[in-house]
């Protein structure tokens, strides 16, 4: 859309017009601050969700990125109806809080409870699950060439595998959000190699990456081909590559909030850009209302569909990192391949063949 | 016979001499002699002459001239409009008329009863540029009521920064004391701690609203057709209004009224053309002026596909025609348009226009009353077309007005002038519409209903001659605004946010006033000369402002949309107070100003943290009521004539805003004062002149600013998928590192005939390479440390050659 667009337009011509230069110079920013970060999602799903309970990092002091967990905390989503429900920590994972839930009712509100060791109590707006869910039609994909300057500095092209959603019309005005995860399957291969196994890995493949829509801005309310991921083409889709969809039906908070997260992250530094501002989600601190408490708790209803992506169906073909070679002269995963990360040899009872 | 021979070559030679010591004080002054009325029939012992003076050649009007008589009662000077009036002792008296610049005029007049005299100088230049037309007197500091008041000439303005040889206004004027940027490409100026919408650009009194082509890095004003530019930052002549902070006024030079003449230059980023001659030799003429960039070549020359292939071009053409229809009456007309394009890649397109006429009539009533009425049409309008994926659409937005003003000079009697009229706005805002583009967009069209607003303004404006020592200006406005119907009106419940959930009703208004505000905006300057070259001015100045630039970015943008003033939105209210002292030493060749300014800003519209401004329906939920201040001190010093010339100025200055929690809306920066985005306290520019003998010229300008503030982030987090969102401080509480530079610029020239002149000016603008920060934002990869970044737009040396011709 045109909105998103404005800042990033006027850097690049701007870059191009006047042979800019972009470096990195220190500047004294540090600040002792640290907020208190609650993140967690529900929906009307029934399965297992999770809320973390982190400290920030402090900026300039060690790692600015690590986040501090925050262990023993009590964690619980309190519905209008009475429902209460007790998320536990999980072991070896400090300041993560789990709990199995069914499937929460749509049109009832729910609000998360957080008490952390240090006294603070915090509590979430609110919030209603969505009578009614805007629903998945297709996912379907294509390969596209993506321009760049290679090391030589001349023009090429590399290949990408983009997804795209198409959502079933509906009667009234919504809020859409996307994530997307990805499965691929990977075969061991050497030189020698007897009984070849088949690895099955996961991966995130949307960090940083933000989809939001509001249903308003569409064409008779009807989604038509939002791309929601892209890829490159790589070894990955040798064989068979998955991409799971949650399409997330949420309210004009939420989708406020996922805006100004990705105007926060989007900022490219000009002068047209958006100035950034102080970013509040729904929680709030009842034990210290001037305390600013960072993160959000979602409460959604859910749309979830599967797409196997062959790419030898659309004439393509992408080869394998693994050859006929010396097991030395092999990546460690085609030799082994559960060393891979989220990896694992049980084929998953959805995969296709 | 040979000493007959002899005598005659003697004498030949003797009236050459002669001849030749005539030509040669002839071109200092002319002698005429006038008679008016008959002596049997005179009465009085003084009358009045009054009349008009004009360059011979162009007709254009000569402000300032100096009109001493040798037995008189005392001089005076010609008025902005070249009109003046003198009392005259009844019989012979002997006049001097002078101006810098011309041939002096000597003129013997008998005067028996009040008589129109219409004079026309002849200018000394008769090569390009080689002699100076300085538009204002060597005392004109000391001696002007009102302070804060900037006047350049083509001289002063081709003295300064010049990008890629382009001699510009815009660029030119920030490098006088309290005038700044937000940075380099930024489209507007700031005028002590103003916003950039707070400025009245006009260009011979035709309303600009965006001054900028190509975002900001070169100006609207075709250098070839500047005659002088006025700036004034503090007090504003009571004609004057609708803005807050400053007045910059351009006037353009009328063609020749006896030759057509080429002029014109080739430079790196534009070339430019004038025309200009003679409609009616001698009563009327027409000039020509126009510009066309060809900037592509160098966005080829930058390794990033979407930059090769981007296109940006802008384009103007002045048209502009006087005519003097008689001894009273003088008509003109002119009509400006410009259009900026830029396309990104394949991804997307933008474009702005402006385009203005205007008319004027001066027609002198009487010897002591000149009338001049005014009308302005126009009409800027700016479109963002996203030509990339299945949402094609166009965004336009803009804003048509239509301006009149009458405007009375009278002149009492020698120590009172009087400036009397009244002036008209009207303003039709645009505030945007979205179409898609194409049968495959998904785009949904948005119309936003059209907002008008009028404002009608009587005005009085007296200066008064107290005295030898005390002159004293005092002018009152009067501000009627409506914001007109047909329109909808949002209403919402009492004392709780303005929201969807709390809107109650929509009201509908027709044709008609939906809101009145009105005002009084009263201005008083005093100056008290303490003696021939020093003198103290001190100043009040109110304003109301209806039409609003509202932007949430740092700097604003060509897309950025207009607001009138409406239920919600009340006019800006601003006062200012400026006091300083001036003098003058060594026969005038210094001249240095001490000035210090306080602004109140009794009610600015601030952006709320994350407000959508694009295509929103009801912006009143987007913005916040609070108030400002800025204040400062300025310090000039200047070096006038002689072959080196030099201005240097420290200005002092902050700006900064507050907006407090109300019932209706949230505090920024809980509430307490926070510096504005162009806030820049430190700031100090040096101009530096030399001239080489007639045809060569070195010039040396360095500039200093504190860095602008911004909001940095104090903190990150992560949220779901999304890794490192930054928390940010409040508002403005960091700043980017100083900017200074420094440019030279080298002129060859003029060199030629009487009939073509050319001039070379070869240009290096940021000597030393500095990658001034055009701005600073903060980048933190997934599992990788904050690290803050510069942008530097203009971060290298730009060396550029000017080539400039004139023909006959």
């Amino acid at each position: 859309m045109i909105h998103r667009n404005r800042a990033y337009i006027f850097l690049l011509v701007l870059l191009g017009l006047f042979v800019s230069c972009i470096d990195e110079i220190t500047l004294d920013v540090d600040s002792d601050e640290q907020f208190v970060i609650v993140n967690g999602l529900v929906a009307d799903q029934p399965g297992e969700y999770s809320v973390t309970v982190d400290y920030s990092p402090i900026i300039g002091v060690g790692n600015d990125n690590i986040l501090v967990p925050i262990s023993e905390a009590r964690v619980e989503v309190v519905g209008d109806n009475s429902d209460r429900f007790t998320f536990s920590e999980v072991q070896d994972d400090a300041g993560r809080y789990m709990a199995n839930l069914p499937g929460l009712q749509r049109g009832v509100a729910y609000h998360i409870e957080v008490a952390i060791p240090d006294g603070t109590i915090i509590r979430s707006e609110p919030q209603m699950i969505p009578k009614s869910t805007v629903e998945i039609d297709t996912i379907d994909f294509e390969v596209i060439n993506v321009e760049f300057i290679n090391e030589s500095g001349n023009v090429a092209t590399r290949e990408y595998v983009e997804i795209y959603a198409n959502t079933l019309p509906v009667q009234n005005d919504g809020y859409v959000r996307w994530r997307v995860t990805g499965e691929y399957d990977i075969v061991e291969k050497y030189f020698g190699i007897l009984n070849p196994r088949h690895c099955y890995v996961k991966e995130n493949i949307d960090i940083n990456n933000i989809v939001v829509a509001d249903l308003e801005d569409y064409s008779g309310g009807v989604i038509d081909k939002e791309p929601l991921v892209r890829l490159p083409m790589d070894s990955r889709f040798h064989i068979l590559y998955l991409f799971n969809v949650f399409q997330y039906t949420m309210s004009e908070h939420e989708y406020n909030y996922w805006a100004r997260i990705r105007q926060l992250i989007d900022v490219e530094g000009t002068l047209f850009d958006p100035p950034p501002g102080v970013l509040n989600g729904n929680l709030v601190s009842t034990s210290d209302p001037n305390q600013r408490i960072q993160g959000y708790f979602s409460v959604v209803s859910q749309s979830f569909q599967r797409r196997f992506v062959n790419i030898s169906e659309r004439g393509f073909f992408a080869d394998t990192d693994c050859e006929s070679r010396p097991r030395a002269n092999n990546p460690e995963k085609c030799v082994d391949c559960t060393t891979l990360p989220r990896s694992t040899l049980v084929k998953p009872d959805y995969w296709l063949f | 016979m040979n000493e007959l021979k002899s005598k005659l070559l003697g004498r030949i030679l003797i009236c050459l001499l002669v001849l030749t010591f005539f030509k040669l004080t002839g071109q200092n002054s002319d002698l005429q002699q006038v008679q008016f009325g008959s002596e049997s029939a005179a009465t009085s012992e003084t009358y009045q002459l009054s009349g008009n003076i004009i360059d011979k050649n162009s007709g254009e009007i000569i402000i300032g001239a100096a009109f001493n008589v040798d037995n008189l009662l005392g001089g005076t000077v010609s008025d902005e409009n070249g009109n003046f009036t003198i009392d005259l002792k009844r019989g012979r008296s002997k006049m001097e008329v002078s101006y810098l610049g011309y041939t002096t005029l000597l003129i013997e007049i008998e005067i028996y009863e009040d008589a129109v005299l219409n004079i026309e100088l002849q200018s000394l230049a008769v090569e390009l540029d080689q002699v100076v037309i300085q538009g204002q007197s060597q005392t004109e500091n000391i001696e002007s009521v009102i302070s804060g008041v900037e006047r350049l000439d083509i001289e002063r303005l081709s003295q300064r920064t010049q990008l890629m040889g382009e001699l510009d206004v815009l660029r030119s004027i920030q490098s006088l004391s309290g005038v700044t940027s937000v940075g380099d490409g930024a489209s507007g100026f700031n005028v002590r701690g103003g916003n950039a919408d707070e400025n009245l650009i006009l260009q011979d009194d035709a309303l600009i609203i965006n001054p900028a082509h190509t975002l900001g890095f070169f100006s609207l004003f075709h250098p070839d057709l500047i005659r002088s530019v006025e700036l004034y930052k503090g007090n504003q002549p009571a004609y004057y209004g609708g803005r807050l902070s400053s007045v910059l006024q351009v006037d353009l030079r009328e063609g020749s009224r006896e030759n057509y003449e080429f002029q014109g230059g080739v430079g790196m980023a534009a070339s430019r053309l004038t025309f200009e001659g003679p409609i009616q030799k001698g009563k009327s003429s027409f000039i020509v002026g126009g510009r066309v960039s060809y900037m592509d070549y160098l966005l080829n020359m930058v390794k990033n596909i979407n930059v090769k292939r981007s296109k940006t071009i802008f384009y103007d053409m002045t048209v502009k025609a006087d005519a003097r229809l008689s001894d009273k009456t003088k008509v003109g007309i002119s009509s400006f348009i410009s259009s900026d394009e830029f396309q990104f890649g394949e991804e997307v397109n933008f474009d702005y226009q402006t385009k203005t006429a205007s008319g004027y009539i001066n027609q002198l009533i009487s010897n002591r009353w000149n009338l001049r009425a005014i009308v302005n049409i126009g009409d800027y309008e700016s479109s963002l077309f996203d030509i990339q994926g299945n949402d094609l659409s166009r965004f336009t937005n803009g804003v048509r007005y239509l301006r009149g003003a009458l405007r009375n000079f009278i002149d009492v009697n020698e120590s009172i002038n009087i400036v009397a009229g009244a002036e008209y706005n009207k303003y039709t805002v645009r505030p945007g519409r979205l179409d898609p583009e194409g049968p495959e967009s998904t785009a949904v069209t948005q119309i936003l209903e059209d907002e008008q607003g009028a404002a009608i303004t009587p005005f009085v404006q007296l200066e008064l001659k107290l005295n030898d020592a005390i002159n004293i200006y005092g002018g009152l406005r009067y501000t009627n605004y409506s914001n007109l119907g047909p329109g909808q009106v949002p209403v919402y419940l009492d004392g709780v946010p303005r929201s969807a959930t709390s809107l109650s009703e929509i009201q509908s208004f027709n044709d008609g006033s939906i809101v009145s505000y009105t005002g009084w905006e009263p201005r008083v300057s005093i100056n008290y000369k303490m003696s021939e070259q020093n003198a103290l001015k001190i100043g009040y100045n109110r304003g109301f402002q209806y039409l609003n630039q509202l932007s949430n970015t740092a700097s604003a943008t060509p897309v950025d949309i207009w607001k009138l003033s409406d239920t919600y939105i009340a006019p800006q209210v601003a006062d200012n107070y400026n006091l300083g002292w001036f003098s003058n030493f060594n026969e005038n060749k210094f001249e240095s100003s001490l000035e210090v300014f306080y602004k109140d800003q009794k009610t600015i519209v601030e952006y709320r943290d994350f407000a959508d401004l694009l295509l929103n329906d009801f912006l009143e939920r987007e913005v916040v009521e609070g108030v400002g201040r800025s204040y400062g001190v300025e310090a000039n010093f200047k070096k006038t004539r002689g072959d080196f010339k030099y201005e240097i100025n420290y200005t002092y200055s902050r700006s900064e805003r507050r907006v407090e929690a109300t019932a209706i809306q949230n505090a920024i920066n809980n509430g307490d004062w926070y510096p504005s985005n162009y806030d820049k306290p430190h700031s100090l520019n040096m101009n530096l002149s030399r001239q080489f003998g007639p045809r060569s010229n070195l010039s040396v300008n360095f500039t200093y600013s504190t860095g602008r503030p911004i909001t940095a982030p104090v903190g990150n987090f992560a949220v779901d998928n999304i890794l490192n969102v930054p928390i940010f401080s409040q508002r403005n509480q960091f700043r980017i590192p100083d900017y200074h530079r420094l440019d030279i610029a080298y002129t060859i020239g003029p060199f030629g005939n009487e009939n073509s002149q050319n001039k070379l000016t070869i240009s290096v603008y940021n000597l030393y390479g500095r990658r001034n920060a055009y701005s600073v934002f903060f980048r933190q990869l997934p599992f990788q440390s904050l690290s803050v970044q510069r942008i530097a737009t203009l971060g290298s040396i730009f060396p550029a050659i000017t080539y400039n011709f004139n023909f006959k």
